[in-house]
């Protein structure tokens, strides 16, 4: 059976390499689709290539969110090239699969009109550890008593009806995680396959996260299409307060929750249960991700794009 | 003689205040054109008006950079409603320094027809390492470089600008509030012809660089201005250097800053700090107090953040999903 993973990535320096090292320790090889990074996220993945790693890359230079009909055509691309089942995978998602055989197996016993999904359970990493990203991931703890995020579908070659391309009420905002999953998705037992999520690695990270997906979605027009996650962040970033890793704790653990869902971290039983394979970078940087950094660069290709456009304001 | 200021302005909470009161100890009026402040500019300006002070606000949101274009109207708008009879347009961290009011007017009465005058334009340096305890004991603690960066010959002075400016409605500004044009081009357009005002009895004090927060948020919101108006700072120039070394999160020293902001004004050449190492007292500020000056910001990133927000606004959906 072959296990293709897909990924769209956008200025994920602090993470990529790690991810993209184990992940490949999980699947055979790895779509990706650079979508307008501008930190080293291109070089690292141009590095990487280089190694010889199965990885095939694409780059996505638009401004705002990325088509949601792209991530589809990619899927439906590898499915078309031989992959039996395609993982949709973000930049700080690590997929724990102790053995292929055990997952396999599962994959081939269930029905094929029945959509299959992975446990997604988010990690928060050790902020204060000194060394790189690995060391601190590898001390990661999640919360045990948090209750589960939404599932990671699987796209399986043997899947049911594949949305219809040529209508755009059907194509439009279909996630490669929503595909065959009109109906409610098989979860695959956690012990034969899961998704470790790190979405919060350090306040630079996180800073950078908040400010430049509030920019994208000034860029749309909509920025009040997802009120319930960031807002009380992004109120934090503008009054000067500091992301401390208290803070940063307690967003993690009500990543992805609803308001009125998240655990008390105070409360939580925060576990180990490590994840990470046997890896280690070769070209990640070594400083925390500059958030300032991150919104010039956004705001430079703004500016030049309206420069561009109406030849000067 | 009626003698008045205009300035354009930006997120300049922290000098604003110093900037009008002491001023209009040496003017009759000022014309203060907001350009988009986020920050209290604007809060700031209002109590002042609210306090009688001779001030005209007027405000301005394009997004672009058009300090010239928006600096000329201002300048008209002084002549035609305050009755001006000459006006020195200003930035925000100008201030003027005129030992003897009577004695610049009778020097500008000499201007010649269809002139304007330069003014000397000095930098002054604050001592950066320390702490003060509100803007004005900043200013009161700057001293002036003693040789100023070589600037371009077109750029070393600030101008006054006599009634034959507003008579004539081909008479424009430059960016920088440097010189006088006769026509739309800074190039090709003629340029008015001037005199020389003495230092002794006029100079314009710059204090282009307050603290780090401040120095960050000047650099990179002016550029990005800039660059959406198509009048982007050349590579390799000292802004341009100063936005890759704020964009690589490099430490912003005392001598880095006016380093790379003082000698910024399109001149790609290095100026050593120690160039500007040699300092002389020289104080200029007037005798003035704050009411509505808070501390200034330690970060940066929500004034970069807003003007980014603003620029993505204007640009709009139609570039969000355009490879």
């Amino acid at each position: 059976m072959r296990v293709a993973g897909f990924m769209m990535v956008r200025n994920e320096e602090d993470i990529l390499e790690a991810s993209i090292r184990h992940n490949l320790s999980c699947v055979d090889s790895l779509l990706i689709i650079d979508h307008g990074s501008d930190d080293a996220t291109p070089a690292i993945l141009a590095a990487l290539v280089n190694e010889g790693l199965p990885i095939e890359l694409q780059r996505d230079d638009s401004l705002g969110l990325p088509r949601p009909e792209t991530s589809a055509l990619c899927i439906d691309r590898l499915l078309e090239r031989g992959a039996d089942v395609c993982i949709p995978l973000d930049a700080d998602e690590f997929l724990r699969v102790p053995s292929r055989a055990p997952f396999e197996q599962i994959v081939r016993d269930t029905d094929p009109a029945q959509s299959l999904a992975l446990h997604v359970q988010t990690y928060v990493p050790a902020f204060d550890i000194p060394g790189d990203i690995v060391q601190r991931l590898r001390h990661a703890r999640t919360a045990s008593d948090v209750p589960a995020a939404p599932g990671k579908t699987l796209v399986r070659r043997t899947a049911g009806p594949r949305p219809n391309a040529g209508d755009p009420s059907e194509s439009a905002g279909i996630r490669p995680e929503d595909r065959g999953a009109r109906t409610a998705p098989a979860m695959v037992s956690a012990a034969a396959a899961m998704v470790a999520r790190v979405p919060i690695r350090s306040p630079g990270q996180f800073a950078a996260k908040i400010a430049v997906g509030h920019l994208v979605r000034a860029l749309g027009g909509d920025d009040t299409r997802n009120p319930f996650r960031w807002q009380d962040e992004y109120a934090a970033l503008m009054a000067g307060e500091p992301f401390t890793p208290e803070r940063l704790t307690a967003i993690a653990a009500r990543y992805s929750l609803l308001i009125g869902h998240a655990p008390d971290p105070q409360q939580a039983a925060w576990i180990a249960d490590p994840f990470l394979g046997d890896i280690r970078l070769v070209h990640t940087p070594a400083l925390a991700p500059n958030a300032l950094a991150r919104i010039l660069a956004f705001g430079e290709r703004v500016a030049s794009e309206i420069a561009l456009r109406t030849g000067g304001l | 003689m009626k003698l008045w200021g205009v300035a354009m302005i930006r997120n300049e909470a922290d000098i604003v205040e110093a900037f009008v009161r002491h001023n209009l100890t040496i003017l009759d009026g000022l014309v203060v054109v907001d350009h988009g402040s986020t920050d209290a500019t604007m809060d700031i300006l209002k109590a002042l008006h609210s306090e009688g002070l001779r001030l005209t606000m007027l405000r301005n949101d394009a997004p672009g950079y058009l300090q010239a274009e928006i600096t000329t109207t201002a300048a008209r708008h002084a002549f035609a409603r305050g009755g001006a009879d000459a006006v020195i347009p200003l930035d925000a961290d100008e201030f003027l320094k005129v030992p003897s009011r009577s004695a610049l007017e009778r020097a500008i009465a000499m201007i010649p027809a269809a002139h304007f005058a330069s003014i000397a334009w000095r930098t002054y340096v604050p001592p950066l390492a320390n702490t003060h305890a509100d803007m004005v004991a900043l200013i009161r603690a700057s001293r002036r470089i003693a040789v100023e960066p070589e600037h371009p010959p077109e750029v070393r002075h600030k101008v006054l600008l006599t009634r034959d400016f507003a008579a004539d409605p081909t008479a424009n500004i430059v960016m920088g509030n440097h010189g006088v044009v006769l026509g739309n081009h800074v190039v090709l357009s003629p340029r008015m012809p001037q005199v020389e005002l003495p230092a002794v009895m006029i100079t314009v004090c710059h204090l282009p660089v307050r603290s780090a927060p401040q120095f960050i948020v000047k650099i990179t919101i002016k550029r990005l201005a800039r660059l959406a108006a198509a009048r982007d700072y050349p590579p390799g120039s000292n802004v341009r250097r100063a936005w890759d070394a704020i964009c690589r999160g490099e430490p912003l020293t005392s001598a880095r800053m006016l380093q790379n902001h003082v000698a910024g004004h399109l001149m790609p050449e290095d100026v050593l700090a120690a160039d500007m190492a040699a300092t002389v007292d020289d104080p200029f500020i007037a005798d003035i107090h704050l009411r509505y000056t808070a501390p200034a910001p330690t970060d940066p990133l929500p004034l970069v953040l807003t003007a980014v927000e603003r620029l993505a606004r204007r640009l709009g959906p139609s570039a969000a999903r355009s490879g």
